[in-house]
């Protein structure tokens, strides 16, 4: 884990995209609530490959462009 | 039920209720068909419920396959008329000329006998092809079809629409405990809202532990993982925060 500038919340280490967020609305959505965030700063690592999920959600990994 | 781009197509459409039909061996004998299994005789039908009401099931449709007429396949009526809850203006594909008499003679106005080389249904091709009726017992001619086409779509639910548009996206949402250490937890229900301000949203089940602790707080880190955290997304997927130490 790593710190984060002028947060409280700490994050991996191995991250390629960190969006830190306020929330600013919460909100019932069927059997979810959709958390609405007005995002604070980006901060990226583009040496990284994000992971997806593939089948759904039954598999985590990298995407193949092209 | 098959659905393409533009045409909604009903196979069998035998809508009557559970157990109205009853048994075979209680036919009269205008209706001279027999179970060839003898302990199938016996069984109430139809077996069970539709799914949906006939007026849902017959909402929409624009051709009707019925592969043979046998009361467990089409609506019969003891004069041998077949067909009553269907829209009689509405097409009809059968096997045979046999078939297709039955058909027209119960007030169907398009009735066509499928063939082996096909027709077209928009760019939809239907095919008959050779059914076997029975595995033991020939139960007596029926027929099979392949429908080809690039743009047979079929109805699908939410889960495996998502299949659909795999790879979605996944992150791990960090948000902070009750006692300052951080949570960690895999939400693919994740979207880019707005440009200006920049905003984002995420979902999270009403009882996610992430989620309450977003609302409690305020705040949240939604980070793309990269690939050496494969192992530790998936472990994070299975537990929650609220009894578990996600990051140790």
């Amino acid at each position: 884990m790593m710190p984060i500038q002028d947060s409280t919340i700490q994050i991996p280490v191995d991250t390629r995209l960190a969006m830190i967020a306020t929330l600013k609305q919460s909100l019932e959505v069927g059997d979810h609530i959709l958390h609405i965030c007005q995002v604070d700063k980006f901060l990226g690592d583009e040496s990284k490959k994000g992971l997806y999920a593939w089948n759904g959600f039954s598999k985590v990994a990298t995407a193949i462009e092209g | 039920m098959y659905f393409t781009v533009f045409r909604y197509i009903l196979v069998d459409p035998w809508l009557a209720p559970k157990d109205s039909f009853g048994c075979f061996a209680s036919l009269p004998e205008s209706m001279p068909f027999k179970a060839c299994d003898s302990q199938k005789s016996f069984i109430s039908m139809p077996i069970c419920d539709l799914p949906k009401s006939v007026d849902e099931i017959l909402s929409n449709v624009d051709y009707y396959i019925v592969t043979h007429i046998h009361p467990d396949h089409i609506d019969m009526n003891l004069d041998g008329t077949v067909g009553n809850p269907l829209d009689k203006k509405i097409p009809v594909l059968v096997q045979n000329e046999d078939d297709a008499q039955i058909f027209k003679n119960s007030g169907f106005a398009n009735v066509q006998v499928l063939s082996e080389n096909g027709l077209y249904i928009n760019d939809i091709k239907i095919t008959k092809v050779p059914a076997l009726h029975g595995t033991n017992i020939p139960c007596g001619s029926a027929m099979g079809f392949v429908m080809q086409g690039n743009n047979i779509m079929k109805e699908l639910n939410i889960m495996e629409a998502t299949v659909f548009t795999s790879p979605n996206p996944l992150t791990l949402i960090c948000s902070q405990n009750n006692d300052g250490t951080t949570n960690l937890a895999p939400i693919c229900f994740v979207s880019y809202l707005s440009f200006n301000p920049p905003m984002i949203g995420f979902a999270t089940g009403k009882q996610s532990h992430t989620g309450k602790r977003v609302r409690e707080t305020g705040k949240a880190i939604v980070t793309i993982p990269s690939e050496n955290l494969a192992q530790t997304v998936m472990a994070c997927g299975s537990s929650t925060g609220e009894n578990t130490n996600k990051v140790e």
